[in-house]
């Protein structure tokens, strides 16, 4: 269901939290500039972190969602950003070759972005992110409800499906009909997902306190060693960053 | 001292009328394994929840008398305070696991208790190990089947290290398979010095407890040996007298196995043996012939899109008019799938499914789902049920109707304008079945309809559902309650990883023990003994008919 | 303001964060395949959920909503983008229940005044979601403003105002008898006495913040709005243009 998978890399080692340095770190660098060339070198970048992390697999996955959100990069921002001379016009809309390349480069920006977050979702589990989001300093409850969020997505989607289906038993086309009818018909599907959260919310409560939750003597069983391959990964994404940032167009 | 004592307790939770418990007297002895029965409501979800501290500390209410467990008194603490004492598991698993992998769900307790890396270890390893669950510390607690669920909510309490362990219905919502194994773990917990008050509909799952605790009202009206509590005040507790005692009870000799307890039928009977056999013989009611076809399923195959598995390989069936008919098999087997297929809720890769010679489409015929919360919304009683018919076109006074006729079906006409969620369990369960019926459907599937419902309110719906029958009417049973099936389907169809295996007269499947027991099912004890007297009986009632003299 | 991270002592609100979170994110999945923008934004009537769990959870649906947004972002979609999503859908969480205290509304939801409040909450809530990620989203270079920042708005103002009066009459009632407002379970929830200023501030964000980036966006401006931003989209001109429009909403929120 989720993107991570259970494989021995460097980057399934590093410690978390220098794992989420090293991810706001990679995600500066297409940041950086908006030059087509410079980005196709962060996309280039994004690519040896998916070797490092043996997670191209996960890239290739997720190209039917990457590609179509290129191309509508691209798109959208050859028509919105109106610099240069147009190249093309059509009634009220004009691309320009500084417009279009300007769309290359966003597309590019966007694609090694998202890259660079699934190498991190596709080495770390849910456990490690928030370990390393409180060793970082998230307070440890913001980070569980989080992890508690991800547990309960899977109970909720499936229970989601059921409703669909029973309301569907009850003569209930929820797919049919202009947007507007479409939307009015959601109401017999999310009422019941809505009511059957707020039945849970007590036995929900009540496991917790009762499993000792909130108390103060808390001692987190997880725990990581910042060692010498995080020291290394995140001198050398600093020294990359800096040197990119030097050279950059 | 004793392991749990509770002394004069009252409580009436915040804004309800009723008190919960009444001035309630109860004590378990250290190291005692009390299994509590007795009708929803009767207050053993309350005594539970008294012996945590959970009320009155968290769900808050007017509470009297006082409660101890090893000798400590409750009151003022918190549930984690007592928690290392006392732990409560309860029905509702999905709302005990709170963590991302098995390891950190058990170790979520020990953690709070401040406990080493080393000692959490080792309770971890400890734990899983008591409920059968190691080597899956990296699985994530989602992917578990209902069952190991269950037993991860054990294994997590269990690490909290408390010597009293209090179970509310563990087993309501987990397969037959998976109550077993929960059964044998707390047979182990006790062994190993526990101190087990299990609340359980079926009490005669358990029958190696030391004691049997029966509820009422809010009162603990009967503690005992089990086996000790005969049918009627087991029924007046609306509990479902267990068959090897009430058989044993009818003739008068102790609880036996079903080998023993048929030669001991046998050696009563002597000669009149078969003289018993034709009577019975002559009395059976086979069931009438079913009338034409009225739905077809034909050479249906199923995949999953996330699956690459097969879940159903090739299944053909015929339902006749007027069928009332179970379809049996274990979890994964495919029996719900088929079911939804039927109903035209879910397309078969390949095969088709025919209503009275035309493809099946939602709607025409009614489906209800396991659980009845996964689809009541509207504000009202009468709001729900219209709900339906309204989708399907029908409007005024036939709308009315249809409405009136589907409530007074299951019994709920008085109902009308109340909240659907101000209902019991099996009242809604019974809305959910009036919210389809009112659509007119030409065949009724029920998905698992006893399940979660106390014996009362099984009866009460599966009478109601025998009546319909009788009308005429046609109906598909899904469920893995055994005497249900026995009891009521006059067909059987038993899945088994996606095929069906056997199909034929209820009374003729169940007799064939080698069959069910290869989906790990049991047919009912009098059955079992019945059949080895060559007078396979379907239901208590038929076997005391049979041997009254 | 305080019980945004009061809250986090009771048991019952961190639950009911985790749960707004979860349906959020499951509600988000069966509708994930028609997007419009991919990646950025759906037909999704999931939106009227932080809405609706606002006025019953109060600051439980804040954090539910951003959590929950950013759980969707675990399927795929991580990047400095969901900081802004964080951000977004904390202020669409927020402001309902803060905006629905501060003018009073009623929870029967019958009178013309209660639907009246009821579409003045939805619609400053959405363009506020909308602004922050449009803004967000155009500064890191990944939509241009005019396009996803009124599709967000437009979104989620159409759905909170055809669904959300519906489910709301469903579940008001419900939740109140079961305990599970959060009037009924943090103290000292009441309007402070700050909220005027608040009102004031927080719609001069939202509308201001509105048409200045469209009227960046579209071209319209092409001078340089006060004094700053280059009057382009992308990059520094909705960037910096933007950013004392965001500040209002900002402030507003907290005095509200």
């Amino acid at each position: 269901m989720f993107l991570y998978q259970d494989k021995v890399s460097f980057l399934h080692r590093m410690h978390p939290s220098a794992k989420l340095v090293g991810l706001v770190l990679a995600f500066c660098h297409p940041l950086l500039s908006s030059d087509p060339l410079y980005l196709s070198s962060s996309l280039g970048l994004a690519l040896a972190v998916g070797a490092l992390g043996r997670c191209l697999g996960n890239y290739l996955r997720m190209r039917k969602f990457l590609i179509p959100l290129f191309i509508a990069s691209v798109l959208l921002w050859a028509l919105f950003r109106r610099v240069g001379e147009p190249l093309l016009m059509l009634g009220p809309l004009s691309v320009s070759s500084e417009s279009l390349s300007y769309g290359l480069a966003m597309g590019l920006r966007i694609t090694s972005l998202l890259l660079f977050g699934v190498a991190f979702l596709s080495t770390t589990r849910i456990e490690e992110l928030t370990a390393g989001l409180e060793a970082v300093g998230v307070p440890f409850k913001a980070g569980f409800v989080l992890s508690l969020a991800v547990r309960l997505l899977p109970t909720f989607a499936a229970t989601g499906s059921e409703i669909v289906q029973a309301q569907r038993a009850r003569g209930h086309d929820p797919f049919s009909g202009g947007p507007l009818a479409r939307l009015r018909k959601a109401v017999p599907l999310v009422a019941p997902i809505l009511l059957y959260a707020l039945r849970k919310t007590d036995q929900l409560s009540v496991a917790l306190e009762a499993r000792g939750f909130g108390s103060p003597d808390r001692r987190p069983y997880l725990t990581y060693r910042f060692g010498l391959r995080d020291a290394l990964a995140l001198g050398v994404s600093a020294m990359v960053l800096v040197l990119s940032w030097r050279l950059r167009p | 001292m004793k392991a749990v004592h509770l002394k004069g307790v009252s409580f009436t939770y915040r804004g309800s009328g009723v008190p919960a418990l009444r001035c309630l007297e109860y004590a378990q002895e250290v190291g005692e394994f009390a299994v509590l029965g007795g009708r929803s409501g009767a207050g053993k979800s309350t005594l539970c929840k008294a012996i945590m501290g959970i009320v009155p500390t968290l769900q808050r209410g007017e509470m009297e008398g006082e409660v101890r467990v090893l000798g400590r008194k409750i009151e003022g603490l918190r549930p984690f305070q007592v928690s290392r004492w006392a732990g409560l598991v309860f029905q509702d698993f999905e709302a005990q696991l709170f963590s991302t992998s098995v390891e950190l769900e058990v170790a979520f307790g020990p953690e709070n208790l401040g406990l080493s890396r080393g000692e959490v270890e080792r309770r971890i390893r400890e734990s899983l190990r008591a409920v059968g669950l190691e080597g899956f510390e990296r699985r994530e607690p989602w992917t578990l089947s209902g069952g190991e669920k269950q037993r991860l909510a054990i294994a997590s309490v269990l690490a909290m290290g408390p010597p009293v362990l209090v179970l509310d219905e563990p087993t309501t919502d987990i397969d037959p398979l998976g109550r077993e194994e929960i059964h044998r773990v707390v047979k182990e917990l006790k062994s190993k010095g526990h101190t087990v008050l299990l609340v359980e509909h079926e009490v005669g799952e358990v029958e190696d407890a030391d004691s049997l605790v029966l509820m009422s009202e809010g009162k603990v009206v009967w503690k005992g040996k089990m086996g000790k509590a005969d049918s009627e005040l087991l029924a007046s507790c609306g509990v479902r007298p267990p068959e090897p005692w009430a058989l044993a009870f009818h003739l008068g000799v102790p609880p036996l196995g079903p080998e023993g307890m048929a030669s001991e039928i046998e050696r009563v009977l002597g000669g009149r043996l078969e003289e018993v056999r034709r009577r019975w013989r002559e009395t059976v009611d086979e069931g009438a012939t079913p009338g034409d076809v009225v739905l077809e399923v034909r050479d249906v195959e199923y995949s999953y899109p996330s699956s690459q598995a097969q879940a159903l390989k090739g299944v053909s069936l015929e339902v006749g008019e007027g069928e009332f008919m179970a379809v049996l098999g274990p979890n994964g087997s495919g029996k719900s799938t088929l079911a939804k297929i039927m109903a035209g809720l879910l397309s078969p890769s390949s095969g088709s499914v025919l209503l009275r010679g035309r493809p099946v489409r939602p709607g025409k015929v009614g489906y209800v789902f396991q659980n009845p919360d996964q689809q009541l919304f509207a504000p009202t009683v009468w709001e729900e049920v219209a709900f339906g018919p309204r989708n399907m076109g029908v409007r005024g006074g036939e709308l009315e109707d249809s409405v009136e006729e589907a409530l007074e079906a299951v019994g709920l006409s008085g109902y009308k304008d109340r909240d659907p969620f101000s209902l019991s369990r099996g009242e809604r369960q019974r809305l959910a079945v009036a919210s389809v019926l009112a659509c007119s459907p030409e065949v009724l599937i029920l998905d698992e309809p006893t399940t979660g419902l106390d014996y009362e309110e099984q009866r009460r719906m599966m009478e109601f559902l025998r009546e319909w029958n009788l009308k005429g009417r046609t109906v598909v049973l899904i469920t893995h309650s055994m005497w249900v099936a026995a009891k009521y389907a006059r067909r059987c169809a038993l899945l088994l990883d996606g095929r069906i295996v056997a199909d034929g007269p209820t009374r003729e499947i169940f007799s064939r023990e080698d069959l069910l027991s290869l989906a790990h099912l049991k047919p009912p004890f009098v059955t079992q003994v019945g059949a080895r007297l060559g007078m396979p009986f379907l239901s208590l009632d038929e076997a005391l008919e049979a041997l009254r003299n | 303001m305080k019980e945004i991270v009061g809250m986090w002592r009771s048991t019952k609100m961190c639950a009911l964060t985790a749960l707004t979170a979860a349906v959020y994110a499951a509600v988000l999945i069966p509708f994930k395949p028609i997007p419009i923008i991919p990646g950025f934004t759906e037909i999704r009537p999931a939106s009227v959920l932080p809405v609706v769990c606002s006025l019953l959870f109060g600051p439980a649906a804040a954090w539910g909503a951003a959590f929950g947004n950013i759980v969707g972002d675990l399927f795929g979609t991580l990047g400095p983008g969901s900081l802004f999503g964080f951000v977004g859908n904390f202020l669409y969480g927020l402001l309902p229940y803060k905006l629905w205290r501060a003018l009073g509304g009623s929870t029967s939801l019958r009178s013309g005044r209660d639907l009246a409040v009821l579409a003045l909450v939805c619609w400053t809530s959405s363009v506020a979601c909308g602004v922050t990620i449009g803004w967000g989203v155009d500064l890191l270079g990944f939509v241009p403003f005019g396009a996803l920042g009124n599709i967000i708005w437009v979104n989620n103002f159409l759905v909170s105002m055809v669904l959300g009066p519906v489910l709301l009459r469903l579940l008001w009632r419900r939740a109140e008898r079961w305990g599970l407002l959060y009037t009924q379970i943090v103290e000292g929830v009441g309007r402070p006495r700050t909220w005027v200023l608040g009102l004031v501030l927080l719609v001069l964000g939202t509308v201001g913040g509105l048409v200045l980036g469209n009227a960046i966006s579209l071209g319209v401006y092409k001078a340089v709005p006060f004094a700053f931003g280059k009057g382009v989209t992308g990059g520094l001109g909705i960037g910096l243009g933007l950013v004392p429009f965001v500040a209002l909403t900002f402030a507003g929120a907290v005095l509200l």
